[in-house]
């Protein structure tokens, strides 16, 4: 049928199917900006204005929109003249991975041409039909207030991130917190203002800094540490808070992400999945599905070759071998049947109801508990298995690292205390779904386009599994929307990359909303003991902590995150500590991590049962963690996870924030005044506090490489090892990069991920990235850096040494000078000489960070409702690269773990078929649930080889489901054990201590 | 990309009588398309033709003797906005439509028709307001003798009507309570009226979600009007995710024609609520259990009752004050 759209002002007929989605022909027209997340509305991203009314495109079809007038982002403006609303964006970071900002843009605009004055309430209420992982959208919102105060004429000031030393300050917190770069002191006087009139919308949440406001502010003094005063006042582009470097080119659409491609003949991929959890496929006939016209291929277990292969990469531990592109067995609802490649999806999903499978179902291994016990089914029975721990128990791996004499500990215990804790099963959720388009180039390699954050394990074992050389294999990472630990395992790159092999043609394969809750890789359930013996003066004699974690169908992150396991009993080092932890196939979804390789569940565990063990002792639950913590210059207590080497003669806690950390929150919080302060009403309030670290002492994990060359004009082409994928890594390597080279940050141009010409690292997630990749990028900028003052001395006939760089600009100490690019043209020319070099980097150590995370709750005594009324992070920053994109980091995680907390889980039938299938049934928190939050940046000083950097990936992941729960136990005194905190929890759990005091 | 696979016909209705020739086709499973929210993600592969209501009218809220009337096709977030509903019954319709989407884009899609037809799988609190304010459902149907899709007419082009005979034209007004089960194939929801509320009367909406904007776990609504001193229609209603809304008919019977007394004697109300509760048997549902739907209901309709009480008292109060 013939259609006459208005898309961006200009009226065109297009031809489209009846059943054509708007998101499809907005599309397959060219408007990159409209994404697709789902297929059912309700993560926003596909979002265009109909007649001005933001609705999303993938719950529309085109034809619904013939007559209206339709606006995308590709016209709201360019990169050469940004709408306000994209300059705030850019501004203060809520630019992350953009993949969701096209359509928050949209809604935004569309408010602000009916309201320009809008409360954050508002903003709120129209952000809420937008998800967003990377940022959590709280940094949306306040964008949202800075451009309408800016539309409105008012002049809005710059963000100022005062990077504040809680060590100098005695006096208090508020003059010295950096929340969002705004100080305590700051954010009470702009309260004030706002309520006089002042404009900005101001917020307690996140403030909009106008002058009004600071007119009523006193100046602030941010007082750093002498070490850090030194080291950051000679820095230019390190500490400062520069907008991520792509944050133009994903505010206005353009493509960007592995799906703004389209090849010619390019085919479709689809998978049928198993609805069983567990089967042997004894017959299955294809020749149904295979006769339908536009139906390429179909391959089943029967047509690739049977050879074993890990999906995740196991750089230590020995490799675990269970899985196959396609198998005779399935394991898991969702589990790999068959794929089809047609010329369209629509054919490849009709031929995949044209398959006819007949499955012997097995019985089924659903419960965690179960899976190690004597008779209980074996998830692989096959004998070409190779790596897990005991296969006949289901025992994928066993971690157990032990100091001391613990049971000698707890027999010195005046008390000793258990617990038992639960952490359900969860799903990274990303928006932008799995997705890969493989194709062979003019040189006949294999290019696997995909959004992964592993590209060298993808690339060395789809060699393995296609029986391909690595050098005819390209490998080739766009922009990715987010990890979250979602990205660290093969997902459909061997798959895909079989249909090209066997078409010779472009195929694009990607899950459905649906396929991604039930198949992309999921943080699996944790039952996790803790037995910790005390003294009654507070001192711990002995903690154990005993855990059962849920690999899935197939050995993956948990056999490397389980190790790393005992880093959270580390927190509270005692001379008797025993970490055990059993990794266990079960019949579900094979199991991820959340983030980087997180300490979630641990923490969780840890910091409830720490609370408990204070009730026991009578004693104030922050003091008796201050009692027993990890303290500077302590060791760490454990033998390396992964080495077995002792640390005893290491010190590898040069800086601990944690003190700060916790004073921080603990004021924040209202700690004093309101803990401990149980009422009688209906609805009761309780603070709650959890710490947290994050580290991987054993620092081999991290090692990277780094490329660099300098371009005749000045600017320097750097290659590094890592994508980025919204935690503005690119853009803090390319500020480390121009402050050692001495350029302005614009000179940096740091290329994506091909494999081609990225170096290789090991270990891709977001903590450890940042310190290999950072330090490969500071050695090879080192080196540049010599290479450009040896040419430069020659061409000022100095010696090099004497040579200052800066700005671009190179001065002798008698005032000659050169700029880079002189020095450049000048090597090519005149010495017939390319300035380039590369790095390699083993970082020797990866800082710990440490965190602080308080809540306060409100619960409903007669319903078990739940209210969070203000959710405060304090994370131990050491010497921020980039402020704002730590803050943001910081914040969107705090944001993630109160989903963790209070909503996120993934719910199973009895036969374990998957319930959580979409946005509606797995709630993520939207800008409309976000209660009040704080971050606070605390400055500390460490021996980070990374200008005193540290990572903030994960770290503020771990604490704030424990300070709930820990919240909730302060204000009802009852203590769960389970997440998510649910109504329901809390009512039975009330229901039952009120049994217990009236029996 | 599309979602369902063997659609075919797409149309653009203009006219109620066209649409209802086009819903009552045999040979072409036909389906009305309103906000399409629910519909595009069914992934239905039976459904072959949609007739688009959007320029049939039926996008609006006005109110006359009658009660309120609200249009079919009036989108959740109109009904959130217009001015008449936040006025209306205390806000109640226009808190439900709010809460019955998380997402703002979904409600500036989906429409009131829309979500009635769609049921519980629509996880709206505003079935359970519809039901508390004894909505009617208005439906339409009609039949026809001879369809003949090859030719037009002048009048409708793009629809094809040559040779048809429309007879049998039918209105009809379902309370919405009933209307799962009186709903009737190829029927089109044209329009809700809620009927009018006395002088004196009180709403609420009381809800219990995982976070804010998440779906009711179990959300109650009730009515009260006051007439003479006396309790005169009582509502009392509760829903939730994946339940039908639930009228608590032998709650509202006890409290019907009862004195109005004030401060509300919470312990006979509780009585009360006890009592016409006992066989409150609420569905489970993965994030729920039956059981704390049932304990947890009791304190929703507890508030529910004694806002909605107190609201109507003091109308009462305010009126007799004035002279009214």
């Amino acid at each position: 049928m013939e259609l006459e759209l208005r898309i961006n002002g200009v009226t065109e007929d297009r031809e489209v199917a009846p059943n054509e989605l708007l998101l499809s022909l907005l599309r397959r027209e060219g408007y990159s900006s409209v994404k697709h997340g789902c297929e059912s509305g309700e993560c926003g991203a596909c979002t265009v204005l109909v007649d001005g009314v933001p609705r999303p495109s993938c719950v529309m079809l085109a034809a619904q929109a013939g007559g209206c007038s339709l606006m995308t982002v590709e016209s709201l403006g360019t990169s050469e003249k940004l709408h306000p609303l994209q300059e705030a964006f850019v501004e203060i970071g809520a630019a992350t991975c953009g993949f969701c900002s096209s359509g928050v843009l949209l809604s935004a605009y569309a408010l602000l041409q009916q309201n320009p004055k809008p409360t954050e309430e508002e903003v709120r209420d129209v952000l809420s039909g937008h998800l967003c992982r990377c940022s959590g959208n709280g940094k949306s919102v306040q964008a949202v207030l800075r451009a309408a105060a800016r539309l409105r004429g008012e002049h809005v000031l710059p963000m100022v991130y005062n990077i504040a030393n809680e060590q100098q300050d005695q006096a208090g917190l508020t003059g010295h917190l950096s929340a969002l770069g705004v100080s305590g002191k700051i954010r009470n006087l702009m309260a004030k203002a706002s309520s006089e009139g002042a404009s900005g919308n101001v917020t307690t949440k996140i403030p909009v800094m106008t002058p009004e406001v600071l007119m009523n502010t006193t100046h602030v003094a941010v007082n750093t540490g002498e070490a850090n005063a030194l080291k950051t006042s000679a820095l230019q582009s390190v500490g400062a808070p520069v907008p991520a470097r792509n944050a133009k080119q994903l505010m206005t659409g353009r493509p960007s992400f592995v799906d703004d491609i389209h090849l010619p003949n390019m085919l479709y991929g689809r998978i049928l999945t198993s609805p069983h959890a567990h089967a042997i496929i004894r017959n299955i006939s294809t020749g149904q599905a295979a006769s339908l016209p536009g139906v390429y291929a179909i391959l089943t277990y029967r047509d690739i070759p049977r050879i074993a292969y890990s999906s995740v990469e196991h750089p230590h531990a020995s490799e675990i071998l269970d899985q196959y592109c396609l198998d005779y067995i399935v394991r898991y609802v969702g589990d790999r049947v068959a794929v089809v490649v047609a010329e369209t999806e629509e054919i490849a999903e009709q031929a995949l109801k044209l398959i006819e499978v007949e499955y012997e179902v097995q019985p089924a291994l659903l419960d965690l508990r179960q899976a190690s016990d004597p008779g209980v089914v074996r998830v692989h029975p096959e004998t070409e298995l190779r790596g897990p721990h005991d296969a006949t128990r289901n025992i994928a791996a066993r971690v157990r690292n032990e100091v001391g004499d613990v049971e000698r500990g707890f027999a010195a215990a005046d008390f000793v205390v258990e617990g038992e804790y639960i952490v359900p099963a969860s799903h990274p959720a990303l928006i932008e779904k799995h997705m890969v388009i493989t194709y062979f180039d003019d040189h006949d390699n294999l290019v696997v386009r995909t959004n992964t954050q592993i590209p060298h394990h993808i690339r060395r074992t789809l060699s393995h599994v296609l029986n391909l050389p690595q050098r005819r294999i390209r490998v080739v990472v766009p922009e990715v929307s987010g990890d979250l630990g979602g990205r660290q395992a093969i997902e459909l790159e061997d798959l895909s990359a079989h249909l090209t092999m066997i078409t010779k043609r472009p195929v694009k394969l990607a899950y459905s909303r649906t396929e991604e809750f039930q198949i992309a890789r999921a943080r699996q359930q944790h039952i996790v003991r803790l037995k910790t013996g005390v003294s009654r003066d507070g001192k711990m004699t002995a903690n154990q902590m005993v855990m059962l974690a849920d690999t899935g169908a197939y050995g993956t992150h948990s056999l490397l995150v389980r190790p790393q396991g005992l880093n959270a009993l580390a927190l509270y080092p005692v001379a008797n500590m025993r970490f055990v932890a059993e990794v266990l196939y079960t019949h579900h979804s094979p199991a991820a991590p959340s983030q980087g390789y997180d300490l979630g569940p641990e923490s969780f565990a840890l910091e409830c049962h720490l609370d408990e063990v204070a009730k026991r002792l009578r004693m104030d639950p922050l003091t008796f963690r201050q009692q027993n913590w990890l303290r500077t210059g302590d060791s760490y207590p454990f033998p390396l996870a992964n080495t077995g080497k002792s640390r005893d003669n290491g010190m590898l806690v040069d800086e601990c924030g944690l003190p700060e950390c916790l004073q921080a929150v603990r004021a924040k919080i209202g700690w004093t005044e309101k803990h401990g302060k149980p009422s009688s009403d209906r609805f009761r309030r309780g603070v709650g506090i959890a710490l947290s670290f994050y580290g991987l002492p054993d620092a081999s994990l991290g090692t990277s490489g780094a490329m660099m060359k300098l371009n005749e004009e000045g600017s320097f082409d750097l290659f590094i090892s890592h994508n980025e994928n919204g935690t503005g890594l690119s853009t803090q390597m390319a500020q480390i990069a121009a402050e050692l080279l001495g350029v302005p940050l614009d000179d940096i141009l740091v290329h994506g991920f091909d494999s081609v010409t990225s170096p290789f690292a090991a270990s891709m997630h977001d903590f450890s990235a940042f310190y290999s990749c950072g330090g490969a990028v500071k050695k090879v900028s080192e080196q540049m850096r010599r290479q450009v003052l040896a040419v430069a001395g020659r061409m000022l006939n100095v010696v090099p040494e004497t040579l200052k760089l800066r700005d671009g600009s190179i001065k002798s100490a008698q005032g000659q000078h050169v700029t880079v690019a002189q020095v450049a043209t000048y090597a090519l020319y005149e010495e017939s000489r390319q300035l380039m070099t590369t790095a390699s980097w083993k970082a020797q150590a990866m800082p710990m960070t440490f965190a602080a995370q308080g809540a306060e709750v409100e619960i409903d005594m007669e319903t078990g409702g739940i209210r969070i009324l203000k959710a405060v992070s304090a994370v131990d920053v050491g010497t921020p690269i980039n402020p704002m994109f730590v803050a943001n980091q910081i914040e969107s995680t705090a944001i993630h773990s109160l989903g963790l907390a209070i909503s996120e889980e993934l719910l199973y039938d009895a036969q374990g078929a998957l319930q959580t299938t979409n946005f509606r049934d797995y709630h993520l928190l939207t800008a409309a649930d976000l209660p009040p939050l704080e971050t606070i940046l605390v400055e500390t000083n460490n021996s980070s080889e990374l200008f005193g950097a540290k990572s903030t990936a994960t770290v503020a992941l771990s604490g704030m489901p424990a300070a709930i729960v820990n919240a909730v136990a302060d204000a009802v005194d009852v203590r769960l054990h389970q997440l998510p905190v649910s109504a329901e929890r809390v009512l039975r759990a009330i229901h039952a201590m009120m049994t217990k005091q009236s029996s | 990309m599309r979602m369902l696979l063997e659609l075919v016909e797409y149309h653009w209705a203009e006219d109620i009588d066209d649409v209802l020739l086009l819903l009552g086709r045999h040979d072409v499973k036909t389906v009305p398309l309103a906000g399409g929210t629910h519909l595009l993600g069914l992934q239905d592969t039976t459904i072959e033709a949609v007739v688009d209501l959007r320029d049939l009218g039926l996008a609006y809220v006005t109110e006359d003797a009658a009660g309120m009337h609200i249009g079919a096709m009036t989108t959740l977030q109109s009904m959130v906005d217009a001015s008449l509903l936040k006025e209306f019954a205390t806000g109640v319709l226009s808190h439900a439509a709010h809460a019955s989407s998380s997402s703002r884009l979904i409600r500036n899609s989906a429409t009131l028709g829309g979500t009635i037809s769609t049921g519980i799988a629509a996880q709206a609190d505003l079935l359970t307001a519809l039901a508390a304010l004894d909505a009617k459902v208005v439906v339409r149907s009609g039949s026809r003798t001879q369809v003949d899709l090859r030719g037009g007419t002048y009048e409708r082009p793009g629809l094809a009507l040559s040779g048809v005979v429309f007879k049998g034209k039918q209105e009809r007004q379902v309370n919405y309570i009933d209307y799962p089960v009186e709903r009737r194939a190829n029927e089109l929801i044209v329009e809700v009226i809620i009927p009018p509320l006395a002088t004196h009367y009180g709403a609420s909406i009381t809800r219990i979600a995982r976070t804010p904007t998440d779906v009711a776990l179990l959300n109650a609504v009730a009515l009260v009007e006051i007439e003479h001193g006396m309790y005169k229609r009582v509502r009392l209603t509760l829903g939730g995710v994946n339940m039908d809304p639930v009228r608590l008919y032998a709650v509202e019977r006890q409290l019907e024609g009862q004195k109005v007394v004030h401060p509300i004697n919470s312990q006979k109300l509780l009585s009360i609520l006890h009592t016409g509760m006992s066989t409150f048997r609420p569905a489970n549902d993965i994030r729920v259990s039956s059981g704390y739907r049932r304990v947890s209901g009791m304190s929703l309709a507890y508030r529910a009752l004694e806002e909605a009480m107190n609201v109507a008292y003091w109308h009462s109060m305010v009126t007799s004050e004035k002279g009214l």
